[in-house]
Parts: structure tokens; sequence; C-alpha cells
């Protein structure tokens, strides 16, 4: 069977992504190729490994007045009074009855794993996360998400908590906690 | 008998229609929900942050709510129109070229949530594009369905792989845990691994062996290498009911066609 140039150059396509496929399941290597592969055309085929992801992620806040003072950690001790109970943002209402068919709730609860995660690894590689974390576009979804669902003339604050297990006793843990943020003005 | 590249292209294909048809009602039904729009998840408004000004600007008029719907819309019709098309043994290179084009714009529009059903449906969806396209090839149209047999392998050998480097699935509490919460957990089935830690490791312990060991399934004699597929088809049937990842199922069960060509001609070239 001859070859011709051009079946050639499509069989080399075809191994050359598949060798990058390959080279991309290391993580060092997928963390530097990962930057240029604007298209997600290198798959990770390490699917809850080597660290499986067993925790629950949950979006929750609370709201107080908006002339309250909030503006340092010190301040919201001392508040405890004036702040309404923690509610969760919840989507219950995208849960369907055959998951393993219809399952549109996934990609939510995907997504919120996916911001809570880029939180983790960004708060691991920069030890000054803390400082910019309010100026990353993650930090603004969240806070955008929340601001949708907070009462009118209040200021909220949002946190991100694990939880793990089904027990209604479950202990969850605060994974990452918000500034306070003027909610929207009627 | 073995299925020529062809068929097994077209097999895969068809199967990665019906879960782009499913995966686009429910991101349909998303929509629905304002998750697309100014207060939702996926919100524009916040997203086109993530690109330069220029480029968003570029990409403001088919990034708004209103336009997501209609590729949404036309995603499943090319979906469908595939499955249409193949059914009368015709070529699909324009809804093909239009679900490669639609990835392209979801990739730029969807930053959160995507999933490794998604990644597969990528790979086939392009080497079907190339198929078609190229259809009197046939080393274009082999290399494309070689391409996802080796895909579909590596996914198993990585995975098992990276399992062999995690404490928890070594120690064979790791599907105890991820059956424990509710994201990707099965209460029933969370309880029985509590009871039963065995079980638990013996799960453990056969994912880890059935997925790094995949790469056998070319070189075994037949009938004994048919574990490997059958063992697949009850993996991810497990998978899609017990951790509602419904993507799974049909999407890489549908590549084994391409899988049981990948080996022929592995063998062949092996002279086993």
């Amino acid at each position: 069977m001859e070859l011709s140039t051009f079946k050639v150059f499509a069989i080399m396509v075809f191994s050359v992504w598949f060798l990058m496929s390959i080279l991309y399941q290391v993580n060092w290597i997928s963390s530097w190729i990962g930057r240029y592969d604007y298209l997600s055309l290198l798959p990770k085929w390490t699917f809850f490994a080597p660290n499986p992801g067993t925790y629950d992620h949950h979006i929750i806040y609370r709201e107080c007045g908006a002339n309250v003072d909030t503006s340092s950690p010190d301040k919201w001790l001392n508040l405890s009074s004036r702040l309404s109970p923690w509610q969760e943002l919840s989507y219950a209402d995208l849960e369907s009855g055959i998951p393993f068919l219809w399952n549109p709730k996934r990609r939510m609860t995907k997504a919120i794993s996916d911001i809570a995660n880029s939180f983790a690894a960004a708060s691991l590689r920069h030890s000054a996360f803390s400082q910019y974390m309010p100026f990353t576009l993650e930090y603004f979804l969240i806070t955008h998400l929340v601001q949708q669902k907070a009462t009118p003339n209040t200021q909220f604050q949002w946190a991100i908590v694990r939880s793990h297990g089904f027990s209604e006793n479950r202990q969850s843990h605060p994974f990452l906690v918000s500034k306070f943020h003027l909610s929207n003005v009627t | 008998m073995v299925l020529s590249s062809f068929a097994a292209i077209h097999i895969a294909v068809a199967c990665a229609a019906i879960g782009t048809m499913i995966t686009t009602a429910e991101t349909i039904r998303l929509w629905v929900a304002g998750a697309f729009g100014h207060e939702g998840l996926w919100s524009w408004r916040l997203i086109k942050e993530g690109y330069s000004p220029s480029t968003a600007a570029l990409l403001a008029p088919i990034m708004s709510e209103s336009a997501v719907l209609i590729i949404l819309m036309a995603r499943f019709l090319c979906s469908v129109s595939i499955i249409v098309l193949y059914v009368f043994r015709s070529s699909a290179i324009g809804p093909l070229f239009s679900l490669v084009l639609i990835h392209i714009f979801m990739r730029l529009r969807s930053k959160w949530g995507g999933e490794g059903g998604d990644q597969m449906i990528t790979l086939v969806v392009i080497s079907g594009l190339v198929a078609d396209t190229w259809r009197d090839e046939s080393a274009i149209v082999n290399a494309a369905a070689l391409f996802i047999g080796a895909q579909i392998t590596l996914s198993y050998v990585a995975s098992g792989t990276a399992k062999l480097f995690g404490p928890l699935w070594r120690s064979g509490h790791a599907l105890q845990k991820i059956m424990t919460q509710y994201t990707y957990g099965h209460h029933w089935l969370s309880q029985r691994l509590i009871r039963f830690p065995i079980l638990g490791r013996i799960l453990c312990y056969s994912v880890i062996l059935f997925e790094a060991s995949f790469f056998l399934f070319i070189v075994l004699p037949m009938p004994i290498a048919l574990i490997y597929p059958i063992g697949g088809i009850v993996f991810h049937g497990a998978i899609s009911f017990f951790m509602r990842l419904n993507l799974f199922f049909i999407v890489f069960v549908g590549t084994y066609p391409c899988l049981f060509f990948t080996r022929e001609v592995f063998r062949s070239w092996l002279r086993l």
C-alpha cells in the first residue's frame, strides 16, 4: 500500500496527539502543557486518582444589616447576635428521580467542586493567596451568585464548606470564608 | 468476525452522539434554571473577565444567554442528524464539523463543570469527522479507529496506574469514602461497604487490577480476553448507576468496537 504525503501527515497527527495524551497523564507535564491546551484536546484520564475527592462542597452564606461594621475579621467574632444563621445555596430543583439516566444537577455540583479545588490548588501554590483571592474570577463568581440570593440592602458573607457522609449530624468544615459584601440595593 | 475500521468508528460516533443528546438536554435544563443567565453559575458577565477585553468583545455576540440556547439546540439537532445519516449510510461531515465548532464554543463558554465523558466525546467526534471526510482512504480511517482504541486503553491504564499511587486506593478504603458523599456517592452501597470492609478492599483492588492491566486485552487470546470488555460494561454500568455519571456508559462502551479493531491490528503486527 502506497501512502501519500497527506496520509502520512494524517497518521502523524493522530500519533503525535496520542503520544501527547500519554505525557499529559503526568501531573507536572499536564500543568505545563495544559496552559496552552486552549481547546481541551488533551484528555486527563486519571479519574478519582491518585487521591479521590471524598467531600461534598457546599456554598453557604449569612447576612447582617447594611450598617453593621464588618470591616475586619476581629469584628466578625462579636457579631453573632446580629448575623442570620448560615443558609445553603441549594440546587434541589435540579434533582432527578432517575439520576443514572438524567442528571442535570451533576454539572452544577461538579462546577462548584472545580471552583473549590481551584481555590485549594492556588492556596497550595501561593503562600500569599489569601491576599489576592478576592480578586480572582472564582471569588467574583461566588460573590455574584450569593448576591442574587441575599436579601436586598444587607451585607452578606459566604463560605465554602466541606462535608463527608450522609448523616444529618455530619461534620462540616469551613474551607474558605469570604469578606462581607453589600447585597443588591433596591 | 472483526468489524471494519469504518463501522467501528461509526458505532463510536453514534454512541457519542447519543451521549451528546443526553448531556445537551441536561444543559438545556440548566439553561432553563438560569445557569447561563446574569444570575447563573455560567454568567457571561463574569466569565468574560477571564478573557482580554478585545477577545471578550469579539465573543460577546455568540456568548449571550439566548445565543447559548440556540447553540445548544443546534448541538442536539446535529447529534440527532448524525444518527439519522448513519442509519441511511450517508456521510455526516456537516453535523460532525458543527459539533467540533460547538465543542470549541462550549469550552470557551463553560469554564467549570466538565467531565471525562466530554473528553471522550471530543476525541470520538474529531476522529469521526476525519474518517468521514476521507472515507475512501482506508489508511486514514484505520488511523482514526486505532486512535480511539488507543485512547480508551490509555484511559484505563492511566487511571489504574494513578490509583496505585493513591494511599486510599492502596489501603482499600477509597470506594467506601467516595460512596459516602452526596456528589458521587450512594447511600445503600456506602452502608454495605462500611459494614463489610473486606468488600471495599476487594472492589478497590479489582478496579485497580482491571484498569492497570487493560492492555492485556490486546495480547490475551480469545475468549479469555473478553474478560476486559465484559468487565468494562459492568464497570461503566456500576459507575452510571451508583455514581450517577450517566455519560460514561454510553460514550465509553460505545468505543469498544474501535478497541476490538485495535486489538486485531496490534495482534497482526505482533504476529500473535
